[in-house]
């Protein structure tokens, strides 16, 4: 058996195993998932909430935004705060309140003695942790006392999410619009899910010591700590992962010699004896589509972040009014996955024929068919987002074609649906397009295979985002979702990523691709090793056991592994850059390659894993050093791969071009710099400031508006201005130069002659 | 942010400063030498000033709550700025000639002067404004 065959065989028995442990952990949360009443009622009998308002309520937090705004279990938005942890503070105080009232005759807890307040606190601790849900009829039954104080926290709920002048500072604070819930009646069934998800992280499982969501968030007041399992397991994965570590520097130190350049460079451009297809050059409108969603993006980015500091205001203009901050950051999240998916599409629909040296029939309708298919997705439910968010659309309509609130998922049912057909679409294109290839036994044909292998992944799993419906619980809704999310972003993409990149090295003749194909499947063992198993690590606090949360931990850890040694790929790319005379054509897309793997390192792997052992992301999860990770990440990583794939591809559709280089060279350093900036003066120090609150008062502190108010704060935020400044200069610098290559054309020599 | 005021406004007058002093340096150099290593690093220098300068500007609008396009001095001073960027521009990038850099420098000075009258007067008509009959007036709406 071949080196070749032996890998595909490992590959096939890692991903079988794999997603063999993923599914039955899908089952363990499914079998602990915090319970779901049929009713919630007093001592005395009196109904407090029913499961239908429960789930009426999440439809309300739904149709605003959900996810957008504010969080839930830590998952969101954060700018406004964790409604779970910001609930059960209140309704701690406003239960300690009342004892001390009744016990003390004191206006308030605070007044208590120190004797006093321990008192109460540990009648408190005892009251709330206690899990009075019957298995047998449904029921949780809550003491009177505290039926009064979620009737307190209900009551400053309702203000909140309605115009009350009460709580207009706290809005504002909150970059909430006035009347965020249009109803009264839905205002309250929305206090009732806020209430549930709350009363999952205050409580005890059945027979245990630790609340449903591992005794997130921390809250000193009923010693909501983390359990000694999240210890153990966090030293594990480090454990684990310097262990990787050591395995990986020996195989590299084995191996790295054999693999060499081609000894036989080819004196001139491979690429340039292409003829690109008329379905290749269809895909040319995809790269300025993409380029337009990239600068909307940005510009949303910028109202988003704007928000913190004025909630409702844009430099003097009554903005949230029209577009609040949970449509700007629905919509600047939601971008950022289009138009990065936007530059994989194209390129899969340019490499196909490219590849095979074959154009089926009726391609470049296809081609042109599905990139109309994609605006009307775009334009369809971003207008559904907007007329959800403005509460015009109704409850019976939201899920199908407004806001579904799950970050990164939250289009419309309907929307989706249409993307995955539109996936499906894409796929048969490329598929039946490289078929020639993939069908003759070939040297390439292993490479395209994994290839392919990889787009067919991206395209089917965005299926995940089906399985939920309206009413699916909200811990195994969060186990689809990141399917979605993780499986894409640190699985699939990653393996797109080094496949693509390897596979145009074998096409421009400078890598061999027996060489190139065994670098690629070992690279996609070692991600898919740590990637699969990996994606629990998103799920320690929605309601999962502990063998889940180990699991997370321990092979989330291997994830960075193949990532501490990025430095080899960004140099091995780097080399090839300047391997011929010709390959200077390809500088910058060799550069925006490189930049891959510097964002891999930081982005990816030292800001994902700052948060990623269970231990710190329980103080961590949903503060600013959340889209630390993700802004280095998502576009340090697959930003600058699309960028790069794009320019590429644009080579190959405008061949005989001379580019304008001082344009893309100040473009890339400008979204470089930019990124570094956003991250280093903005994002990391808050981040670092509300670890130091969640850490020293608990996580509702590092979350609140008290916090999130202060004057350093406010600097802060201002601080991302020259970052965000730069970046965007890059961005209208790259739109600019593609731009030019059909505006202002020059040609090389020998073409204008002709 | 009103606590920052002071050292945010600070900040924005020394960097409008440290930027008219570099461009009328960097217009010296250039049309003595313009493809040197000092013409270069002035740039990229010139580059970050400016950046902190309009960082500093936004945050001073949102402190004292007056923003271009509401408030008509703030107006003048943003379409100024855009020109004065511009002329900065045409000084490093499009001028080809000698003549042609003199005058983008030349014209970029007078601009950021001006731009200061309007900071100075809180009035759109800025130096011009006691000639035209604005004498006194400090801020406009």
């Amino acid at each position: 058996m071949t080196n070749v065959k032996k890998l595909w065989l490992f590959l096939a028995l890692l991903l079988v195993i794999s997603f063999g442990v993923l599914i039955w952990s899908g089952n363990q949360i499914y079998q602990s998932a915090p319970s779901m009443p049929e009713q919630v009622v007093t001592s005395s009998g009196d109904k407090l909430y029913s499961r239908d308002e429960i789930e009426t309520g999440r439809q309300v937090w739904q149709s605003f935004g959900g996810m957008q705004l504010g969080s839930i279990w830590g998952h969101g938005g954060y700018v406004a705060p964790d409604w779970s942890a910001d609930w059960m503070h209140r309704e701690l105080m406003a239960l300690l309140d009342i004892w001390a009232a009744e016990e003390y005759g004191l206006d308030s807890y605070e007044q208590a003695s120190a004797e006093q307040k321990a008192a109460l606190e540990g009648r408190l601790k005892s009251l709330v942790r206690q899990n009075t849900y019957n298995p047998e009829t449904g029921v949780i039954t809550l003491s009177e006392d505290r039926a009064r104080a979620i009737e307190q926290v209900a009551a400053h709920y309702q203000s909140l999410f309605g115009d009350d002048a009460a709580t207009s500072e706290l809005r504002e604070a909150y970059a909430m619009k006035d009347n965020t819930v249009a109803t009264a009646e839905n205002r309250r069934m929305l206090t009732a899910f806020f209430w549930w998800t709350s009363w999952a992280t205050m409580t005890n499982r059945i027979d245990s010591d630790t609340t449903y969501t591992n005794n997130w968030p921390s809250e000193p007041l009923i010693n909501n700590e983390p359990p000694p399992s999240m210890f153990l397991w966090s030293v594990f994965s480090v454990t684990f992962l310097l262990a990787g570590i050591g395995l990986m520097g020996w195989y590299y130190a084995v191996s790295h010699d054999r693999e060499n350049a081609s000894s036989q460079l080819p004196a001139t451009d491979p690429m340039r004896a292409l003829r690109p297809t008329p379905s290749m050059l269809a895909t040319a409108k995809y790269f300025w589509v993409l380029l337009a969603l990239f600068l909307v993006q940005i510009l949303f980015g910028a109202i988003t972040a704007h928000y913190q500091v004025e909630g409702q205001v844009m430099y003097g203009f009554e903005l949230a009014d029209m577009l609040p901050y949970s449509i700007t950051r629905t919509w600047h999240t939601q971008l950022a996955v289009l138009w990065i998916a936007m530059a994989w599409l194209a390129t899969g629909l340019y490499i196909g024929p490219a590849v095979s040296g074959y154009e089926p029939p009726y391609q470049r309708l296809g081609v042109n068919v599905l990139w109309v298919c994609l605006l009307v997705i775009v334009v369809g439910a971003f207008a559904g987002q907007w007329l959800a968010i403005n509460q015009s659309l109704g409850l019976e309509h939201n899920f199908w074609f407004g806001h579904q609130g799950w970050e990164y998922a939250d289009i419309g049912r309907f929307w989706q649906w249409f993307l995955f057909i539109g996936l499906l679409l894409w796929l048969f294109l490329v598929g039946r397009a490289l078929w020639p290839t993939l069908r003759q036994p070939s040297e390439n044909r292993s490479i395209v295979g994994l290839l392919f292998l990889s787009t067919v992944a991206i395209g089917l799993f965005f299926g995940a985002a089906l399985v939920w419906n309206e009413h699916t619980h909200i811990s195994m809704i969060e186990y689809w979702r990141w399917w979605l999310v993780h499986l894409w972003v640190e699985g699939f993409f990653e393996v797109f990523a080094t496949a693509v990149i390897a596979f145009l090295f074998t096409r421009l003749g400078l890598i061999p691709v027996k060489t190139a194909t065994i670098a690629v499947l070992f690279a996609t063992i070692i991600f898919m090793s740590g990637g699969v198993i990996g994606t629990l690590h998103h799920l320690y606090f929605v309601g999962s056991p502990t063998p889940v949360l180990a699991l997370g931990a321990s092979f989330s850890a291997l994830e960075v592994v193949p990532l501490a040694y990025i430095g080899f790929e960004a140099y091995h790319n780097y080399r090839l850059g300047k391997a011929t005379e010709w390959m200077k054509r390809y500088r910058w897309p060799v550069m925006f390659f490189v930049a891959v793997a510097f964002w891999n390192l930081v982005g990816a792997g030292l800001f994902g894993f700052l948060i990623n052992p269970p231990l710190s992301l329980y103080y961590m999860q949903g503060l600013n050093l959340t889209p630390l990770h993700g802004h280095t990440a998502l576009f340090g990583v697959y930003g600058m791969l699309g960028i790069g794939l794009a320019l590429f591809c644009l080579r190959g559709i405008r061949p005989n071009l001379i580019w304008p280089e001082g344009i893309l060279k100040s473009s890339f350093w400008c979204l470089n710099i930019g990124l570094a900036l956003m991250a280093l003066l903005t994002l990391l120090p808050l981040g670092v400031m509300q670890l130091f609150a969640s850490l020293d008062q608990g996580y509702w502190y590092a979350r609140s508006a008290e916090f999130m108010q202060q004057p350093l704060v406010d600097l802060l935020v201002w601080m991302r201005v020259p970052g965000d400044t730069i970046f965007a200069i890059g961005a209208v610098l790259l739109a600019w130069f593609i731009a030019s290559l059909w505006i202002a054309p020059k040609y090389e020599q020998a073409d204008k002659q002709s | 942010m009103i606590e920052y005021y002071s050292e945010v406004k600070l900040v924005h007058m020394l960097m409008a400063l440290a930027s008219g002093s570099l461009l009328f340096i960097h217009g010296l150099i250039l049309m003595r030498r313009p493809a040197g290593f000092v013409a270069n690093a002035l740039r990229y220098l010139r580059y970050g000033i400016d950046t902190i300068l309009i960082t500093a500007a936004l945050m001073l609008t949102n402190i004292v709550q007056q923003y271009p396009f509401i408030n008509s001095w703030l107006s003048v001073k943003l379409v100024l700025l855009m020109v004065y960027l511009g002329l900065g521009q045409i000084l490093l990038y499009s001028a080809h000639s000698q003549q042609q850099r003199f005058i983008a420098w030349f014209l970029a000075l007078l601009t950021l002067l001006y731009i200061f009258s309007v900071a100075e007067t809180h009035h759109g008509w800025g130096v011009l404004s006691p000639v035209l009959g604005y004498a006194g007036i400090t801020q406009a709406g």
